[in-house]
């Protein structure tokens, strides 16, 4: 009886390390993206942790997953949109959110004007279409390919492609024509 | 001169440049094994319990519609009385334009951290309705509260004789429990908020 128990036990450890083993290497580049998408630390923290573990028991899928990386950020993404977007529906009012947790960093390379410069830009991401904005900081951002940034949103290269495009038309023209002139401490 | 296309392309560059300087916050050591602890926790408390209750989709579905469909069918019986409960007797008409009167009342929920699927449920005591849930004296539904401040939005309609009654909004969320009683006090103009309170 005992020996059985203690089967089981292994048995659940062993799926635990494998897991862990898998997803390891990819929490950290979650977690930036789910704060690109929150804009809030904590909230980034919860929302990673929810879809890790969502998906502790899905541990012979993500074996078979041959580009994990992105597919778990695909994941992140779904529920970022179930969780944040769709909320929108409910009378919470989340008018709130974005902006709230700012994060400043301030390397000792960097100069006033870039540090002025990356305060617009983030600004100016604000304006966009939250579908422009989502290409954005996985292509340009985060550095995934166009290909996985299709994955990723669920759309054909084509739109990913063209988006893009206009959304840094857009960025430009914002940043250029000025349309954000203050610049706030953090 | 450069061509304009090579010109743009310069530009782009630049512009992907400095997208990929956007700050992040980067975590302190240990972070992955701290975050795999709490998840893999989560996940042997709430993920067998959790499946249990997780209907099939095309059942979560059905349920779903099956509770609109219900909330729609209270709604349209109750239709013929909105009146009586809503305009009192024509020999009142100052009560009248007084309970017919909506009264958005804001409610400010400031939460520590995201509560996913909380539960909120919100009691009117007599005379008190919510524009749009006429005869309903208990509504309960699930939202997602994000960390920082949420604004509950109520179009409250009150009865003159409604007035010092109490609203009663529970908030559940992992079994803890917020209660917060709202007085309902005499109108003193629209979009204030009403009561703030910390969950």
């Amino acid at each position: 009886m005992s020996a059985w128990l203690i089967q089981i036990f292994q048995r659940r450890r062993c799926r635990e390390d494998r897991f862990v083993a898998l997803v390891s290497p990819h929490i950290r580049r979650m977690h930036r993206m789910a704060y690109r998408w929150t804009a809030s630390q904590v909230e980034a923290e919860d929302l990673v942790q929810e879809v890790l573990a969502s998906l502790v028991s899905r541990v012979a899928e993500l074996e078979a997953v041959e580009k994990l990386g992105p597919w778990l950020v695909k994941v992140l993404y779904r529920r970022f949109v179930d969780l944040y977007r769709r909320r929108r529906l409910s009378p919470i009012d989340q008018s709130v959110a974005w902006g709230d947790d700012e994060y400043c960093e301030v390397n000792s390379g960097d100069d006033f004007r870039q540090l002025d410069l990356r305060r617009a830009l983030e600004r100016a991401l604000r304006l966009l279409d939250e579908d422009w904005r989502d290409i954005v900081l996985l292509h340009d951002v985060e550095g995934y390919t166009a290909i996985e940034v299709a994955e990723v949103l669920e759309i054909s290269v084509g739109t990913v492609k063209s988006r893009l495009h206009r959304a840094r038309q857009k960025l430009k023209k914002i940043l250029t024509q000025g349309t954000i002139e203050t610049s706030r401490a953090c | 001169m450069k061509p304009r296309r090579e010109f743009a392309q310069d530009e782009d560059a630049r512009l992907v440049a400095l997208l990929r300087t956007l700050p992040a916050p980067e975590p302190g050591a240990g972070f992955e094994d701290r975050l795999l602890e709490k998840a893999m926790r989560a996940a042997r408390h709430t993920q067998p319990s959790a499946r249990r209750r997780q209907p099939a989709g095309w059942a979560r579905w059905g349920w779903q519609l099956a509770t609109a469909a219900s909330l729609l069918l209270a709604i349209l019986a109750t239709a013929p009385h909105w009146s009586d409960v809503f305009y009192p007797p024509v020999a009142q008409p100052l009560a009248r334009h007084d309970s017919a009167t909506v009264r958005p009342v804001h409610i400010l929920v400031q939460s520590p951290r995201q509560m996913s699927g909380a539960t909120i449920r919100v009691t009117l005591p007599a005379n008190v309705g919510l524009d749009g849930y006429t005869d309903i004296q208990t509504l309960q539904w699930q939202a997602d509260i994000s960390a920082g401040e949420n604004r509950l939005s109520l179009p409250v309609k009150v009865g003159s004789a409604g007035v010092g009654s109490e609203i009663l909004i529970e908030i559940e969320y992992q079994g803890a429990r917020k209660v917060l009683h709202l007085p309902v006090t005499p109108a003193s103009g629209t979009g204030a908020v009403e009561s703030i309170t910390r969950t």
